[in-house]
């Protein structure tokens, strides 16, 4: 069962990433997923820390292209780029620790049989180019502190102000200082009480939609830049879908372009995470397949969504014979 | 009792005679075929049913609630202890019981459907409800070609777009409408659990169904048999039913018939017991029936209900996207995506052509044919329609053309 392997990858991840470190496991400073580094002895770092950061970022590379500095800001743009290209949006899906926190919210909430709120298809458009606004958020503030002087107290602009991540994965390392509010002066003040009331409206956002944060998350959008060059695959057979829904009713990030594309092949669109919940819940033969390469990794299919779906016959009902 | 009275008991009687009649011929010609086996009479006994509503009320031992096409979902009737019925039927002596008080071109199942109803003696018992999803402009008349009881019908309105948010905000209102309906009726109360468990109980008969359009899509089993199975669906208890197509199950893994001749898909108006009178010809005209798109046949069951979420409105709204979206009936505005059903077939397995049914009188598959044919014809696949309705007297001319058409 996919969800059953996912629920295994994620939390083996979730462990290495948040304490791989303390016994010597680190995958660098690069990765396409919210491993956040303000957890003590994590095992391996958030990218969007190396585009921010004033010595490490893009703006270093800009400004000092050739040196070893500039050398170093690229040698992490292009580690990330090859991590994303390997896995794409897996590392959404599948990795990133904060996703499974948010998933972890998630089913808490279904074991207690409470409705997931539901968002409107204007209101989910709307959201959309959010995290681009974080994203330019996050590139241009350092550009302006390295090229316009702008003080240095806005240095790491998104994780210090925004990221949900920042103040509530420590807390899984018995940290709570992320929580605290920092009185140095107006701008910390106010850095500090936006990342604290994010990181609250986010624990309750989670808790009655799946996957609350990803919907603005500016790291899926750097991720999809590359999906056209990546062997990662997202594809429909559109001329045997069968238009049932189950696709989009059951994706976490509301996604209809699955269930409404109708011409192109190509369904790994902006805000998916690969978690392939859709094509777990697809009846029709063959209509939805995740690829690496040409290997088709699953496809969708009658059979599955009865296995998936039909849970094991009690005594005193009826056995099917499958 | 005056004259008219007395007219109308004796024309009563007499249909019930031909009805009764109809059926049985239909029974025993299956019974006569080749390919019949002992397995298949829990079936035949069971499309027997119509014709005796205190029998099938004290064998389904629930309070019946009747229902016309196939939109009101199946497993939320059985989750609140009823049992849902639909209004179908292939019998044309019944018909004939109505057809002088309704246009001449009105879909014959209708007319066959009022004419059941005005058989039903007052000692027969009646259904509790009836719920009647807005589908085609003649199932829109139907309290008023019936007269029935308007405090005991429920109209689900069905919104004609399925793609848009409105459309399917408005059908998942529907949807609690009759959860609201049923629960005043029927003095239950709709929890949870018990429709998570119908859920269950429908997607293992769904599963077995499966199977069996597997079979027959691989050319072991003969169109008309899988009719039966499907026509007899809810006649019988759910549980009970879902046994016996294990059975079957079993009976065609063991003795496999062969496909003969040329494979093809059905499609069109819906096809009932006792007129299998279309898919007896095609097999005549040397062609296997491998799939096919109707309402009373493998789309009972299109799509699967998968809920993610068990909530109770998580349930709901899996349940009402999986009669309203996955449905391919013409009387959806937003229809294109019926031809993929067909092309999915045709893509996996021998099927060499398209014969279209249409019921004279039933509008949306016949203006709906008309561009399948387009479509077809365009990729290449032959196409017939087939205008006709429950008589007989066009069987020759219906052959011949299914004859040239098996030459193609
Ligand atoms: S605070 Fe958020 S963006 Fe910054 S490094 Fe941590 S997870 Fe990444
Ligand atoms: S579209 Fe499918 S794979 Fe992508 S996020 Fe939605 S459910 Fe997951
Ligand atoms: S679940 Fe599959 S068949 Fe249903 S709409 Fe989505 S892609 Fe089409």
């Amino acid at each position: 069962m996919v969800f059953k392997l996912r629920l295994i990858v994620q939390h083996l991840f979730f462990v290495l990433l948040t304490y791989g470190g303390r016994f010597g496991f680190h995958m660098g400073f690069a990765l396409p997923c919210f491993s956040c580094p303000f957890v003590m002895g994590c095992g391996g770092s958030c990218y969007l820390l190396s585009l921010q950061g004033n010595w490490w970022g893009l703006q270093m590379a800009l400004a000092n292209w050739g040196t070893v500095m500039g050398l170093q800001a690229l040698y992490y743009l292009g580690l990330f780029v090859l991590l994303t290209l390997a896995l794409n949006k897996f590392w959404c899906g599948w990795i990133c620790p904060f996703g499974t926190l948010q998933d972890w919210f998630t089913y808490l909430r279904r074991r207690l049989g409470i409705r997931e709120a539901q968002l409107s298809w204007s209101a989910r458009d709307r959201l959309k180019p959010v995290k681009y606004i974080l994203l330019a958020y996050m590139i241009v503030v350092p550009l302006l502190i390295a090229h316009a002087g702008l003080h240095y107290d806005f240095h790491l602009p998104f994780c210090r102000s925004i990221c949900p991540a920042k103040p509530l994965m420590p807390l899984f390392a018995g940290s709570t200082r992320h929580l605290a509010l920092d009185f140095t002066n107006t701008v910390t003040l106010v850095f500090s009480i936006l990342s604290v009331a994010i990181a609250g409206g986010m624990l309750v956002g989670m808790f009655f939609k799946e996957r609350f944060f990803c919907l603005f998350c500016p790291m899926l959008v750097l991720i999809h830049l590359l999906r056209k060059i990546s062997p990662v695959r997202f594809e429909k057979e559109v001329g045997a879908c069968l238009g049932c829904g189950n696709c989009r009713r059951n994706c976490p990030m509301d996604i209809r372009d699955v269930h409404e594309q109708k011409t192109d092949k190509a369904v790994l669109s902006e805000d998916c995470m690969l978690c392939m919940t859709c094509t777990e819940s697809c009846p029709a033969d063959g209509v939805l397949s995740v690829r690496f390469f040409k290997w088709r990794l699953f496809s969708s299919s009658r059979d599955y969504v009865a296995r998936r779906f039909i849970k094991p016959h009690k005594a005193g009902s009826v056995k099917v014979k499958v | 009792m005056d004259d008219n009275n007395k007219r109308r008991a004796r024309l009563r009687s007499r249909v019930r005679q031909e009805v009764q009649t109809e059926y049985e011929s239909a029974r025993r010609l299956m019974e006569a075929r080749d390919d019949y086996d002992p397995v298949w009479a829990y079936f035949l006994d069971l499309l027997m049913r119509p014709m005796d509503r205190n029998g099938l009320q004290a064998a389904v031992g629930r309070p019946v609630v009747e229902h016309l096409c196939n939109q009101a979902p199946y497993e939320l009737f059985h989750a609140m202890g009823v049992h849902p019925l639909r209004m179908a039927s292939g019998c044309f002596a019944a018909g004939r019981l109505s057809a002088g008080d309704f246009p001449v071109l009105m879909c014959p199942m209708l007319k066959a459907i009022v004419g059941m109803q005005r058989l039903r003696e007052s000692s027969q018992t009646a259904p509790s409800a009836r719920v009647v999803p807005t589908t085609c402009d003649w199932v829109v008349q139907y309290q008023q070609m019936t007269d029935a009881d308007p405090e005991q019908t429920f109209f689900m309105e069905l919104p004609h777009l399925r793609e848009s948010e409105r459309g399917q905000q408005r059908w998942l209102e529907q949807a609690y409408e009759l959860v609201r309906f049923l629960e005043s009726r029927m003095g239950v109360k709709l929890k949870r659990k018990a429709l998570a468990s119908s859920v269950q109980i429908f997607m293992r008969a769904w599963q077995a169904i499966g199977r069996l359009i597997e079979q027959r899509r691989a050319g072991r089993l003969p169109a008309v048999w899988f009719m039966a199975v499907a026509n007899s669906f809810m006649l019988d208890p759910i549980e009970p039913w879902t046994e016996q197509l294990q059975r079957v199950l079993g009976h065609v893994d063991a003795h496999p018939s062969q496909a003969a001749g040329k494979g093809v898909f059905l499609a069109g108006s819906p096809i009932l017991f006792p007129n299998f009178k279309l898919p007896l010809l095609i097999e005549a005209a040397g062609m296997t029936v491998l799939g096919d798109d109707l309402c009373t046949s493998e789309r009972i069951w299109p799509g699967a209900v998968c809920p993610e979420e068990n909530s109770f409105h998580g349930l709901l709204r899996a349940l009402a996207e999986r009669y309203h979206m996955a449905c391919i009936c013409p009387t959806f505005a937003d229809n294109e995506r019926r031809i993929n059903t067909i092309l999915g077939v045709l893509q996996r397995y021998p099927v060499r052509g398209v014969v279209h049914h249409v019921l004279k009188g039933c509008h949306p598959f016949d203006i709906d044919s008309f561009r399948l044919e387009r479509q077809l014809k365009s990729a290449g696949i032959p196409f017939l329609r087939i205008e006709t309705d429950y008589v007989e007297e066009d069987n020759r001319n219906i052959a011949t053309r299914l004859e040239a058409f098996a030459e193609i």
